[in-house]
């Protein structure tokens, strides 16, 4: 059982954190807050975004501010699941398992989409089940471990475009947006200016990391909140009762049961985050559009009269009456 | 401790519900029982009053009857203005982690009596029906904004409303009497110029309404006169001819009516038209003397002089009360006497100031009796009927056992004269100037 100073010292943790991240990371508050929920909640992010957006750069300083082991895969369509996870080589005192790049805290896997599918396999397998097998042996990943993966949605010309099972494992999805003037403005003087960007000092320990994700996971949640979160997942099938119009409409899959865990491990985290006790339903809402873009399939007829999903995910939470 | 805190606190919420639930539910059985006691009462049907129980028990039962909390807690949140707290704290309790629990309760504080605004204001129609069965709408009060003199108060004495009528009416054992025609409702509480309009069923001046409630008065004499006679003789099919003019000239249309029912052929109920009339003629001598009391100014006018009102043709007129039958007139006005005396030949040797005697031609038709020195409507034998009938040139009076002249007959008797139209408009017009405007 976690005391409750314990928990004021991982929300003291955190806020320090977020103000480290906040020092190199101009804007993008929405994609900083999204990575550190599914940090809190031992999950994984595919941030979706243009390049020159800072992707790389978060992850960084994500890594650095935790004070956790960091490691980068840069995905092209020759790398082999070896390259990811390491492979027995042969030395003097026979064969060894040498640990690949992910076996790190946090692994950027950068433009996973370009990536060859049985690559993209291996990647995805190890961050599901938080460990690799090689061989006979099976070596278990660090904790905390997260991955982040980065894919360019334009540049689709020799890309392997996730499989929907796999996108699924993403805890969440961020949309990293192109910043507003300002913002750009202040990019460029930080860029250009002085000794430029500066990576921060690590704020936090592992232990506190850990605990920070334990205190997540016993975080209450009414139970009229988690039917909340179910209602809403189920009704994105097309087939549900109650699902709305454009549903049954431009949906071809529903979003899976792991959407309503990162509904409610974001809401989670977000309450966490602002200091909070408890949850509101303005959390689990919050949490809607990371947690189920990636998702909710459309079908071909929403594609041909440019449906996007996040336009019918809206019909499904004003369909769904809160609590 | 905290957990016993939260327990606690949890409790008081959920009777603060229940309460609620219980306060929802008996404004609606109010309500449904205060209506059939409504209906009930419209249909004059005994309300069996032991049944209003059965309506308490709905409430009761949900006041006491177990609540599912975790249904309401968010709602309970907003309503209180403690968001999530609530269904923060009852999860925490269920998981038994103190350390959320005390995180939640020191944020937390709430006043329950938040959660039965606006609810209590369902208790508002049941109230307003509980209202009108106590204070029943048909009890009219007088404003307090007229002249309650005691002349006011007394009309409402002497004039009861419909309902204590069909009470007294109710109550009674014998044989039911002939309905009696009452003053148009609302005639109570008005000043005497409002209750004379009502009365007569449109918007008259005082003088006006003097002046037709003292026609109607001589109306309703004659009619009593003539029922009299034909209740003696015991047939009305001489007199149905004058009885019928008299009835087509009643001012009240009710009152009209109910006696053209009483006295129709085959019926011919003469007494219960006796009755209308006497009840009529007793309203209507009320009314007038209140119209005649409001007409004078308070403590200024003395009797025997002539009222400064204006008459319908914005000419001075004199009130009934004033006219003096057995006396000279008074100066009238210049054009009106020369109208007078080029018609009766009476200007001859008069000069201005002089007082004129007035006589008619036709001694035989005006009684020898002299006439009262002033005639007040509601006073003595003599009403308008005789005020307005020609006055005598030797001083007025009536023969014994013969009755005054009415207006009718004078009318009727110009008619049958032999005189010229002119002379005869001339009579009825110098009758009209001594009556103040009348016909």
């Amino acid at each position: 059982m976690i005391g409750k100073d314990e928990i004021s010292r991982a929300q003291e943790a955190l806020a320090r954190l977020h103000q480290s991240l906040g020092r190199v990371i101009v804007g993008q508050e929405g994609v900083i807050e999204v990575v550190l929920w599914a940090l809190l909640g031992k999950g994984h992010v595919l941030l979706e975004g243009v390049p020159g957006l800072g992707k790389t750069l978060l992850v960084r300083a994500l890594s650095r501010s935790l004070g956790l082991s960091f490691s980068r895969i840069q995905c092209t369509p020759d790398l082999m699941p070896a390259d990811i996870l390491g492979t027995h080589v042969f030395s003097e005192d026979g064969f060894r398992f040498m640990p690949g790049p992910v076996f790190a805290h946090v692994v950027l896997a950068d433009e996973i989409n370009r990536a060859t599918p049985k690559t993209q396999s291996a990647l995805l397998e190890a961050m599901q089940e938080r460990q690799v097998t090689v061989g006979n042996a099976t070596h278990p990943l660090p904790d905390p471990f997260m991955v982040l993966a980065t894919q360019n949605p334009i540049e689709m010309e020799g890309t392997y475009p996730l499989p929907e099972a796999q996108v699924d494992r993403f805890l969440f999805k961020a949309e990293v947006s192109y910043p507003s003037a300002p913002e750009l403005v202040e990019i460029i003087r930080r860029n250009t200016e002085g000794a430029g960007i500066t990576l921060p000092e690590p704020v936090l320990t592992r232990e506190e990391v850990l605990l920070c994700q334990r205190v997540v996971l016993q975080f209450p949640a009414h139970t009229e909140l988690l039917d909340y979160a179910a209602r809403l997942v189920l009704v994105t099938h097309p087939r549900e009762r109650g699902a709305p119009e454009a549903v049954r409409k431009y949906v071809l899959y529903g979003a899976s049961p792991r959407a309503g865990l990162a509904l409610i491990l974001g809401a989670k985290a977000r309450a966490f985050l602002a200091g909070r006790f408890h949850l509101e339903v303005e959390d689990v809402q919050a949490a809607f559009r990371p947690a189920l873009i990636h998702r909710v399939i459309l079908n071909f007829r929403a594609e041909a009269e440019g449906v996007s999903p996040w336009e019918v995910l809206q019909e499904v939470l004003r369909a769904v009456p809160p609590p | 401790m905290v957990v016993e805190k939260a327990q606690a606190i949890l409790k008081r919420l959920a009777r603060a519900l229940r309460l609620r639930r219980g306060l929802l539910a008996l404004s609606l059985s109010a309500f449904l029982a205060l209506a059939i006691l409504h209906v009930f009462r419209g249909l004059g049907l005994p309300f069996p009053y032991p049944v209003l129980a059965l309506f308490l028990l709905p409430p009761l039962c949900l006041s006491l009857s177990p609540l599912r909390l975790e249904r309401g807690l968010f709602w309970s949140g907003r309503r209180l203005g403690v968001g999530g707290r609530l269904a923060g704290l009852a999860a925490a309790l269920r998981q038994r982690d103190p350390a959320f629990i005390s995180g939640i309760l020191e944020n937390l504080s709430f006043r329950p009596a938040r959660l039965f605004f606006p609810e209590a204001l369902s208790l508002l129609p049941p109230l307003i029906l509980g209202l009108l069965l106590l204070f029943p709408p048909g009890i009219s009060v007088p404003p307090s904004s007229v002249d309650q003199s005691g002349e006011a108060r007394e009309e409402v004495a002497l004039i009861p409303t419909a309902e204590p009528v069909a009470q007294e009416k109710a109550q009674r054992p014998g044989p039911s009497l002939p309905e009696i025609p009452r003053l148009p409702p609302g005639f109570a509480g008005q000043r005497p110029p409002l209750v004379l309009s009502a009365l007569l069923g449109e918007e008259v001046t005082l003088e006006e309404a003097v002046r037709r409630l003292a026609r109607e008065e001589g109306l309703l004499r004659r009619l009593v006169e003539l029922l009299d006679r034909a209740s003696s003789h015991g047939s009305l099919a001489e007199l149905e001819g004058e009885i019928g003019e008299i009835l087509s000239d009643l001012e009240r249309p009710d009152l009209r009516e109910a006696l053209a029912q009483a006295l129709a052929p085959g019926k011919e109920d003469v007494e219960k038209a006796q009755a209308l009339v006497e009840a009529a003629l007793e309203g209507v001598a009320q009314a007038a003397a209140s119209a005649q009391k409001a007409a004078e100014p308070a403590g200024e006018e003395t009797e025997g002089r002539v009222s400064e009102g204006e008459g319908p043709a914005g000419q001075p007129v004199a009130p009934l009360s004033e006219i003096a039958m057995d006396e000279a007139v008074g100066p009238l006005p210049r054009r009106e006497l020369a109208e007078v005396q080029e018609g009766l030949g009476l200007g001859a040797g008069w000069e201005e100031g002089e007082p004129v005697a007035l006589g008619v031609p036709y001694g035989e038709r005006v009684s020898a009796d002299p006439l009262p020195t002033a005639i007040r409507p509601g006073q003595g034998p003599l009403r308008t009927g005789v005020a307005l009938s020609l006055p005598g040139e030797d001083g007025g009076g009536e023969r014994p056992g013969e009755p005054p002249p009415s207006p009718q007959d004078v009318e009727i008797f110009l008619r049958e004269s032999p005189l010229p139209p002119a002379l005869r408009e001339l009579v009825r017009r110098y009758f009209e100037l001594l009556s103040g405007g009348g016909s």
